[in-house]
């Protein structure tokens, strides 16, 4: 502020841009983004996976109404793509954390890595039919990396489980 | 760092500049913090759909098709991130996203020594959700372009000048902040106040 209190002082009204000004400098006090955020964001660009192939999220039963509406309120389900090869995982929370059970179609992989930013990747196996499963993640940021049997790899895009 | 375009951040975050990275980030956390609190998500799922934005753009630094455009596709991004969460907190089994308090996320005005400031936050707290939502993306530092906020909330470009007008005036108008904005005390808008 860097003003007395005024005492029968008298001026202009802020004007909008002065107000929306204001609004913004108390957010940033009030409301600032957290430094643990930051220094995460910071770290995300060790993260990049630049020999990987990117499966884009095709759908999400929490975002797509007419799945949840034939299903019902069920495990949240996700799809994955890239090409041919598509990964589908379902979701099942438990409290802060998550379990996936999911299955590689259209590639195999002897092995499926979970990532989470700031942690060293859980590897588990994937079985004859392309299924495997995750344990006890922690509710965040998450993917799924797979070296493919053609030697390429896939990675799924990053999603809040 | 900071005086490079936005367009310079992404080519050389690109290349492996991790300062250019950091500069990015410095430069819009803001932005999607802001855009996450407007649609009310508590700590922990307004960093998440923070940090996934940041992690899908590491992911797609080589595919930015216009990097003028780049705060565009981030309102873009975490808005439809945070529409997932709200949206599963709806439809499915994972409980509600907050214990929902008197005041949303973040709007907890005790932090404010200056009792005009806390006067203000207070008032912006009991604006409606549409006014508080667009505030709220309104605040981000530096303060984003029509078009990102657009973005952000999916909302016309041409709309956003005369809601934010409107809000202002609703906010002027609650009680405890009148007599602040109103001319007749030492608040206002004049040079001297910390920027």
């Amino acid at each position: 502020m860097g003003r007395v209190p005024g005492e029968g002082h008298v001026s202009e009204p802020l004007s909008d841009d002065e107000l929306m000004a204001r609004l913004s400098e108390v957010a940033a006090v009030a409301d600032p983004v957290p430094e643990a955020l930051l220094s995460a964001a910071r770290a995300a660009f060790g993260l990049r996976d630049l020999d990987a192939r990117v499966a884009e999220l095709m759908r999400d039963s929490a975002v797509d109404v007419s799945a949840t509406a034939v299903r019902g309120p069920g495990p949240r389900m996700l799809s994955f793509e890239s090409g041919e090869v598509a990964i589908e995982c379902e979701v099942t929370p438990d409290a802060a954390r998550r379990d996936i059970f999911g299955q590689l179609v259209g590639g195999t992989a002897p092995a499926v890595d979970a990532q989470v930013p700031g942690q060293p990747p859980v590897t588990v196996p994937v079985d004859a039919d392309g299924c495997f499963s995750v344990r006890g993640l922690p509710a965040g940021p998450a993917r799924l990396r797979a070296r493919l049997a053609d030697g390429t790899t896939l990675v799924t895009s990053w999603a809040v489980i | 760092m900071m005086s490079a375009t936005t367009r310079q951040l992404v080519a050389a975050a690109a290349a492996g500049d991790q300062e250019a990275w950091a500069a990015l980030i410095d430069r819009y956390s803001s932005l999607l913090w802001s855009v996450a609190r407007s649609f009310r998500l508590p700590d922990s799922d307004a960093a998440d759909v923070v940090q996934t934005t940041w992690l899908r753009l590491v992911e797609h630094l080589d595919g930015v098709d216009d990097p003028d455009r780049l705060p565009g596709w981030l309102a873009t991004t975490v808005r439809r991130e945070c529409l997932r969460l709200v949206r599963r907190a709806a439809h499915e089994s994972y409980g509600p996203i907050a214990e929902v308090a008197d005041d949303g996320p973040g709007l907890d005005a005790g932090v404010l020594k200056d009792e005009r400031d806390a006067a203000l936050w207070l008032a912006f707290a009991q604006l409606d959700e549409g006014c508080q939502q667009l505030l709220r993306v309104l605040m981000a530092d530096p303060p984003p372009a029509y078009a990102t906020v657009a973005a952000a909330l999916d909302l016309p470009i041409g709309s956003i000048g005369p809601t934010r007008a409107r809000c202002l005036s609703k906010l002027r108008q609650m009680p405890g902040i009148s007599q602040l904005a109103d001319g007749t005390s030492a608040w206002d808008g004049s040079p001297g106040r910390a920027t």
